[in-house]
């Protein structure tokens, strides 16, 4: 989850701070190499489009990315900065994702 | 890769090829054990390899007249992470493991999250070993929109295809012939290096249809999630869930744990019977089988503990559960995962500590592992309904909040404890907290029945052997040097025979029984257990303890709940079945200088004591066991011990300085 180079969206929100409901890629994160790898492993990368499942300020969140849900700790998920999505598909967003 | 895990079975048959070494490999929450439960059935064991705190299952089955050996490797989501599964994944892809190299790998895919499968598929691909892909949760994903083609899949990746439903055993013979067409002649490999647009081209080409790359809603799990994940809900229902739990293993296992103790009480009396008395009668009735079976009556707890366990990771719960619970437990350093067997340890530290495998971290489930005794288990409520009976004769109202009281102090001393671990001996950074929530399904009965039994074999496997070896020294220091009968017990005997003489023969029955403690007294108090109570009895003295109490404290240390009866020859006269009657008789029990032996607060001491010290040598096996050393056994028990006196000084000192009697 490193820096993108490009930028489709200028807003950049943590994870915490988007709605149930709301679509999003990872832009950035404040997370060691190990944690980040972690969570490439399991799928949660630039490419990829996710929808917020449950997500309070101080609480941990859930997330849906393809079939799978994933559920993050408070402090992991305020590390990880987002770019939030407005359209209604994954792959517009996608597109304009770096690639690997 | 036991190699010759049966050579006699295997030397007395019609000889075999070589088997086949097939390693399981798959993410989390595919089906992998469900597949490899169906293919191994009973003919599977959990392997610990050295070096690795995880474990992986291993078992056989023959197909077509050659034995196949499957390795059922843990769920890992990449293969190149710095966390022990990924480990000892990669060790088994280089024939590290057990010094052997699998013949084929196996690789598990969820059909309805191909990407990150496949992306581990590449990984092992690298490793040029030959390979089979199982196809699972294909119901699912065809229920989802997602049209699966297998043969396809086995196309584009040039390995044999199956797919595969271990849950209803679909697909297996023909996965069992893809394994051998994939040893037979290997296929050609992809190169491990392809890029991430082959994945989805793959996916795109093998599955298809109107959520190609999974789907995005689903409103019965969105609306389960919100419910079982909400701060305050998700609680109550957690807390409903595990009262449930506890209820069914306290209630149905009381049967078959008296079964087990009748069944062992019998055989006792009847080698007793038919032995003539002496060393080895005494040996394989108390030793032995009083040994094996104060350990092995928690079995039916064990395997109702792990089946309704299983049956709940099963469902898709107990990630949700974790998750609930990972607010509260971060605060002491431990994952949501931690409060399972935190719980579980209610009913006995034995389950409560194996089901600690629950935990990823190797660091977290250390923490887990040390602190779980501190819970109040079955064994401590005969200690506590005893002394708090001392302590509140009058009052049942004090004395239930009393009682109250010990768990909530244990529950307090393996929280802050867990705390103090994690920022010294154990400090280090956790495991980020991500979990994947898997769909919620019906459990599988038959994989919890064999994971029950996997867990059963363990634990027996241990009653067997260290625990075993445990009970033989601690009986031996108990029962030598032997004394000889006392001049007073001999009397009382005269005097039984007297009264039998007199036709009285309840009298007689009564004189015997007295003449019997006294003895069994005489014998506690001259054995090594004896000499070892009284040589520390200084230590003890700071507690208000006595040379009785400090050996009844020491007898003890081999399971708490032989403080009763050991105080019951050392004190009382009573059968020691009766609790009213035992409270009785220990409260009207002086010191030597006429003053109450139980007083109020040597009492609140023992109490705490109890509440606190590791009395239980079982743990202390099954905790060397699971972290595979004795240096955290001794640890655990050392820290325990130490807190226990400490906070049992200071709670008698606090009763004095209030005036509570000295």
């Amino acid at each position: 989850m490193a820096s993108t180079v490009s930028d489709p969206l200028p807003i950049r929100l943590p994870l915490t701070q988007l709605k149930r409901g709301d679509r999003a890629m990872v832009a950035d994160s404040s997370l060691s190499d190990e944690d980040r790898a972690v969570l490439r492993a399991m799928g949660l990368d630039e490419r990829c489009t996710f929808t917020v499942c449950r997500a309070s300020a101080g609480g941990p969140c859930i997330i849906q990315l393809d079939a799978t849900r994933l559920g993050l700790s408070p402090d992991l998920a305020k590390r990880i900065m987002t770019r939030p999505c407005e359209c209604p598909s994954a792959d517009c967003c996608a597109q304009d994702a770096p690639k690997p | 890769m036991t190699g010759d895990a049966n050579p006699v079975t295997r030397a007395t048959r019609t000889p075999l090829p070589p088997p086949t070494r097939v390693a399981m490999v798959g993410n989390p929450n595919v089906g992998k054990t469900s597949l490899f439960n169906r293919l191994c059935g009973v003919r599977a064991k959990t392997a610990n390899f050295p070096g690795s705190t995880v474990e992986a299952r291993m078992g056989s089955c023959v197909a077509d007249g050659v034995e196949m050996e499957f390795i059922d490797l843990p769920g890992v989501y990449a293969i190149d992470l710095e966390l022990p599964e990924s480990k000892l994944c990669r060790d088994c892809l280089a024939g590290r493991l057990a010094g052997c190299m699998p013949d084929a790998m196996l690789v598990v895919l969820d059909a309805t999250n191909m990407q990150r499968g496949l992306r581990l598929f590449r990984s092992v691909a690298a490793g040029g070993r030959p390979m089979a892909v199982a196809l699972t949760m294909t119901d699912l994903a065809r229920g989802r929109g997602l049209s699966v083609n297998a043969q396809r899949l086995a196309v584009v990746l040039g390995v044999p295809c199956v797919e595969a439903n271990g849950r209803a055993g679909v697909g297996i013979e023909p996965l069992l012939a893809a394994i051998h067409a994939a040893v037979e002649v290997p296929p050609q490999i992809l190169a491990a290096g392809i890029a991430e647009d082959w994945i989805d081209q793959t996916v795109s080409s093998s599955v298809g249809g109107p959520n190609t790359l999974g789907a995005d809603t689903d409103r019965l799990t969105d609306r389960l999630d919100a419910a079982f994940t909400h701060p305050i809900l998700g609680g109550v229902v957690f807390l409903l869930a595990m009262a449930l739990m506890f209820f069914a293993i306290f209630r149905l296992a009381e049967i078959p744990m008296d079964l087990i103790e009748q069944g062992f009480g019998w055989l006792g009396s009847t080698i007793a019977a038919v032995l003539p008395e002496g060393a080895l009668t005494s040996l394989l009735v108390d030793g032995v089988i009083g040994g094996v079976a104060g350990t092995v009556v928690f079995l039916p707890q064990i395997c109702l503990l792990f089946f309704l366990l299983a049956l709940l990771e099963d469902t898709g719960y107990l990630a949700r559960a974790a998750f609930v619970m990972d607010r509260i437990m971060c605060r002491f350093g431990l994952p949501g995962q931690a409060f399972v067997p935190l719980l579980s340890s209610h009913a006995c530290a034995l389950p409560g500590i194996m089901s600690a495998r629950l935990i990823p971290d190797p660091k977290d489930r250390l923490a887990t592992i040390l602190v779980a005794p501190f819970m109040s288990c079955s064994a401590r409520v005969g200690v506590y309904v005893l002394l708090v009976t001392l302590l509140f004769p009058q009052s049942g109202f004090l004395a239930g909040l009393a009682f109250a009281g010990c768990y909530a102090l244990g529950a307090a001393a393996a929280l802050v404890t867990a705390a103090i671990f994690r920022k010294t001996i154990l400090r280090g950074k956790s495991r980020p907290m991500v979990l994947e929530l898997p769909p919620y399904r019906l459990p599988d009965l038959r994989g919890a029945v064999l994971s029950t039994y996997d867990r059963a074999v363990v634990f027996l496997r241990n009653a067997g052997t260290v625990i075993l070896a445990i009970c033989v020294v601690m009986w031996w220091i108990n029962a030598y040097p032997r004394s000889a009968m006392p001049v007073e017990a001999i009397a009382i005997e005269a005097r039984a025979v007297d009264a039998d003489a007199a036709g009285n023969a309840d009298e007689a029955t009564a004189l015997r029984a007295d003449a019997e403690n006294l003895q069994r007294r005489v014998q506690q108090q001259n054995s090594f257990a004896g000499w070892i109570g009284g040589a520390v009895q200084p230590v003890f003295a700071p507690l208000g303890l006595d040379d009785r109490l400090t050996i009844a404290v020491m007898t003890s240390f081999l399971a708490r709940e032989v403080f009763r009866s050991t105080m019951t020859v050392l004190v009382g006269h009573g059968d020691g079945d009766n609790d009213t009657k035992v409270a009785d008789e220990l409260a009207l029990a002086t010191r030597t200088d006429g003053s109450k032996l139980f007083d109020v607060p040597t009492s609140v001491a023992l109490l705490v004591f109890y509440v606190l010290a590791l009395q239980c040598l079982p743990t202390l096996a099954v905790t060397r066991r699971e972290t595979g050393s004795w240096k955290w056994a001794a640890l655990q028990f050392g820290w325990m011990s130490v807190v226990a006196y400490l906070l049992a000084l200071f709670a008698r000192a606090l009763v004095i300085a209030l005036g509570g009697g000295g």
